[in-house]
C-alpha cells in the first residue's frame, strides 16, 4: 500500500508531463483498437460475404469432380443423400447444385461463365444471392430458363434485364449444348471477379439440359451455429466415402489463411504502436527517476531497499499506462460501435476493393479475446518499458545522489 | 558503563582513489559513544566531518578499521543486510531536510515506520505522539513545501526518531537555518535527547549547536584533535 501511495503520488508530481504521455498511450490503444477492428470488419464481411454466396460452411462433390469438372462426376444417390442431410440437427441447411462451365454469348459478345443450377428454394434458405439483387427480380421457382448473372458480367457484355443471351456447353457425349435464357436480375456482391465468372438458373432447366436429371454435382451444406465445422465434415465424410467433404477452408485456404491472420496481425498491429509508445514511456519513466535522483538516494539511506525502490518505478510506470487505458479503450470503444453501426464508406475506392472481393462499406468490429490481448500487451509493454528506468533507480548510490 | 555503548569505532582511515591518487579522507580514527550522548563533530572543511557521518550511517565502507554498531559490525555488511541495518538501527537526519515531497508531514513521519512493516495503528499513535514533541500537529498535512525550513527540518527529526533507531546522525541540521529556528531545532533535538534518551551525533561547523552539545569531537585533516566530554 505504501509503494502504491507513493507510487501514485508520484506519477502525477509532474502533472503536464504525466498527461501528454498518457495522452500519447491513450490516442495509441485507440488507434491500435480501431485499426484491428478496422482489419476486423473488412475480413469478416469477406468471409460472411464468401460462406454466404460462394462457398457456404460445407461442399460435397463426388470424388472425380475434384480433378476433372466434367458433367458425368455427379454426386453418387444425390437424392437420398440430401435427404439424409436435411435431417440431421447439426445442419441448418442443405442444398443442391447442377454446375456446367461454358460459354455466354450475345450480339454484344461473349465470355467464359460457370453457371450454377439451384433447387431456387432451398438455395434461398443456404445462400444470400437472392439479398444481391441490384436489378431486375431473383429466379422463381417455377419458371424455365431464367437466368440471374453479376452485374459486372452485365456491364461488360452490355446486357439489359429481359434481354435473352445464348449458353453453350459441353454436353455428356462431348457434344456442344446451346440454350437461350433470358436474364432476369443481376445480382452485385463485393467480388468483383464472382460477378463476372458466376451464373445462376434453376436446376431443373440445366440438368436437362445436361442430361443427367436429378443428379447433383454439389451439395453445399451450411452447419447450425456452434456447432464445429471441421466435425460435421469428418462425419459426413466417414458416411459417405464414395464423395470429398470439404470445409470452405479446404475450398478456398487463402480465405482461411486470412483470417486466421486476424490476431496476427492485431499483435502486428499494437506490437509496432506499443513498441513506439513504449519510447516515449521510458523516456518519461528515465527523467522522472533522474530528476529524483536525490530523492531516491535519500530513500535509500534511510532504509528503503533496492527491491522496493524497483518496485516503486515498476508501479510507477504500470499506473502511467494504467491511468491512460481506460481513456484508450473508451475512445476505441465509442468510434468501433459508431462506425460498426454506421459503417466506413470507401466508395471512392469501391472497385479496387471489389477486385480483390472486400466491401468497400465497412464495419469495423472487435472481439473480447482481442481486448484481453491487448491488455496482456499493454502489461507487457508497461513492465518491459519499466525495466531501464527502475535499473536506473537502483544503480543509484545513496551517498553520491544525496550530496547533489 | 561498556554494556552502553552504542557505537564503537575501532583505527578506521578512509583512503578515496586508493589506486590513483589517494586523498586520506580519514586516519586511525577510534572513539566510542554511550547511549544518550549528544555529540557534536566539528572541525574545518575537508576535516572528515561527513566522511565520519557516512562511515557511521553504513553509508560508506572504511578503508581500514572496524565500526560496531549494537555489537554488529557494519563494516561488513552489505546489501540487503546493510539496507535492513540502516532503517532499523539509524536515523538520518540530512542538511537540506530530504522530505518526500508527495507525502504529507504525518506521511513523512511515519514512512520509516512503514518501511518496518509496522502496524498502522501503532504508526498513527507514534506520529501523533511526534508531531506533538515536535510542536506541529496543526501541520500534520501539510505537504513539505507548504511548511518552512525550519517545520521541515522538525519533521525530518521526527522522521528520524519514528523508528526508535539507535541513534540520529544529522549532517549540519542547521546549515540552512535562520538563527532563532536554528535554537527551536536544537532546543527540540535536546529535548527529545533527554525524554527518549536518543543518542545524536552531529556533524557541524555551526557554534550554536557546538554550544549545545555535551561532548564535542574535533576533527583536522582526518585526524581526532580532541574529545571533549561532559563540557
Amino acid at each position: 500500500m505504501l509503494l502504491l501511495t507513493l507510487a501514485w503520488r508520484n506519477v502525477w508530481r509532474n502533472k503536464k508531463r504525466s498527461f501528454i504521455i498518457t495522452f500519447a498511450i491513450a490516442l495509441g490503444l485507440w488507434a491500435g483498437l480501431f485499426l484491428v477492428s478496422f482489419y476486423n470488419g473488412m475480413i469478416g464481411q469477406r468471409l460472411d460475404s464468401a460462406l454466404r454466396i460462394e462457398f457456404s460452411h460445407i461442399q460435397i462433390h463426388a470424388k472425380e469432380y475434384q480433378h476433372d469438372y466434367e458433367l458425368k462426376f455427379c454426386i453418387p444417390e444425390s437424392g437420398q443423400m440430401m435427404e439424409q442431410l436435411k435431417s440431421k440437427d447439426s445442419i441448418e441447411s442443405v442444398s443442391g447444385r447442377v454446375i456446367a462451365y461454358g460459354m455466354l454469348a450475345n450480339a454484344r459478345g461473349h465470355a467464359g461463365l460457370k453457371t450454377y443450377g439451384v433447387q431456387v428454394g432451398t438455395e434461398k434458405s443456404l445462400t444470400r444471392l437472392f439479398e444481391k439483387i441490384v436489378e431486375g427480380d431473383y429466379l422463381s421457382p417455377s419458371a424455365n430458363n431464367e437466368m440471374i448473372i453479376g452485374r459486372a458480367l452485365a456491364k461488360k457484355m452490355s446486357i439489359r434485364v429481359r434481354s435473352k443471351v445464348v449458353f453453350t456447353f459441353e454436353g455428356m457425349e462431348g457434344n456442344l449444348v446451346s440454350t437461350a435464357f433470358r436474364i432476369v436480375g443481376f445480382y452485385e456482391t463485393h467480388n468483383a471477379l464472382f460477378d463476372e465468372h458466376n451464373a445462376f438458373t434453376n436446376i431443373s432447366n440445366l440438368d436437362t439440359l445436361a442430361g443427367i436429371p436429378g443428379s447433383l454435382h454439389e451439395i453445399a451444406i451450411f452447419v447450425k451455429p456452434g456447432v464445429e465445422i471441421e466435425q460435421i465434415q469428418k462425419h459426413i465424410q466417414k458416411e459417405y466415402p464414395q464423395t470429398i467433404v470439404q470445409t470452405w477452408k479446404d475450398i478456398s485456404p487463402e480465405l482461411s489463411y486470412t483470417s486466421s491472420m486476424t490476431d496476427q496481425i492485431m499483435y502486428i498491429y499494437m506490437g509496432i504502436i506499443l513498441l513506439a509508445l513504449s519510447f516515449g514511456i521510458i523516456n518519461t519513466m528515465l527523467m522522472s527517476v533522474l530528476e529524483r535522483t536525490a530523492e531516491l538516494g535519500m530513500l535509500m539511506a534511510i532504509g528503503m531497499s533496492n527491491y522496493r525502490v524497483f518496485g516503486m518505478i515498476l508501479l510507477e510506470t504500470f499506473l502511467l499506462v494504467a491511468s491512460a487505458s481506460p481513456a484508450g479503450f473508451a475512445l476505441a470503444m465509442v468510434c468501433i460501435q459508431y462506425f460498426g453501426k454506421h459503417g466506413i464508406h470507401l466508395e471512392k475506392y469501391k472497385d479496387v476493393y471489389q477486385n480483390f472481393g472486400y466491401s468497400s462499406t465497412i464495419y469495423p468490429t472487435i472481439q473480447m479475446h482481442q481486448f484481453q490481448q491487448v491488455i496482456s500487451l499493454l502489461i507487457i509493454t508497461a513492465f518491459l518499458s519499466s525495466l531501464a528506468p527502475a535499473m536506473k533507480a537502483i544503480r543509484i548510490k545513496p551517498l553520491k545522489a544525496i550530496r547533489k | 558503563m561498556k554494556q552502553d555503548i552504542v557505537i564503537s569505532v575501532q583505527n578506521i582511515s578512509k583512503i578515496y582513489d586508493e589506486k590513483t591518487i589517494p586523498v586520506i579522507a580519514l586516519q586511525d580514527v577510534s572513539f566510542e559513544v554511550e547511549k544518550g550522548e549528544f555529540i557534536a563533530i566539528k572541525g574545518p572543511s575537508g576535516s572528515g566531518k561527513t566522511t565520519l557521518l557516512n562511515l557511521l550511517g553504513g553509508l560508506d565502507k572504511p578503508s581500514h578499521g572496524n565500526i560496531q554498531i549494537g555489537g554488529h559490525e557494519v563494516s561488513s555488511l552489505s546489501g540487503k543486510a546493510l539496507v535492513e541495518f540502516r532503517l532499523n538501527h539509524i536515523g538520518f537526519v540530512f542538511q537540506s531536510y530530504n522530505l518526500i515531497p508527495v507525502f504529507t508531514a504525518a506521511e513523512n513521519i511515519g514512512f520509516i515506520m512503514q518501511l518496518q512493516k509496522i502496524n498502522s495503528d501503532l504508526i498513527h499513535k507514534r506520529v501523533q505522539e511526534l508531531l506533538i514533541q515536535i510542536g506541529l500537529t496543526d501541520k500534520a498535512n501539510k505537504r513539505p513545501f507548504e511548511l518552512s525550513g525550519g517545520q521541515q527540518q522538525r519533521i525530518a527529526v521526527a522522521r528520524a526518531l519514528a523508528g526508535k533507531p539507535q541513534f540520529i546522525l544529522a549532517d549540519e541540521p542547521t546549515a540552512n537555518l535562520d538563527s532563532k529556528t536554528a535554537f527551536h531545532l536544537l532546543d527540540l533535538m535536546h529535548e527529545l535527547n533527554q525524554k527518549e534518551q536518543m543518542t545524536f551525533i552531529f556533524s557541524t561547523h555551526d557554534q550554536r549547536v557546538i554550544e549545545r552539545a555535551r561532548r564535542i569531537i574535533t576533527l583536522e585533516d582526518g585526524r581526532i584533535v580532541s574529545d571533549q566530554r561532559d563540557i
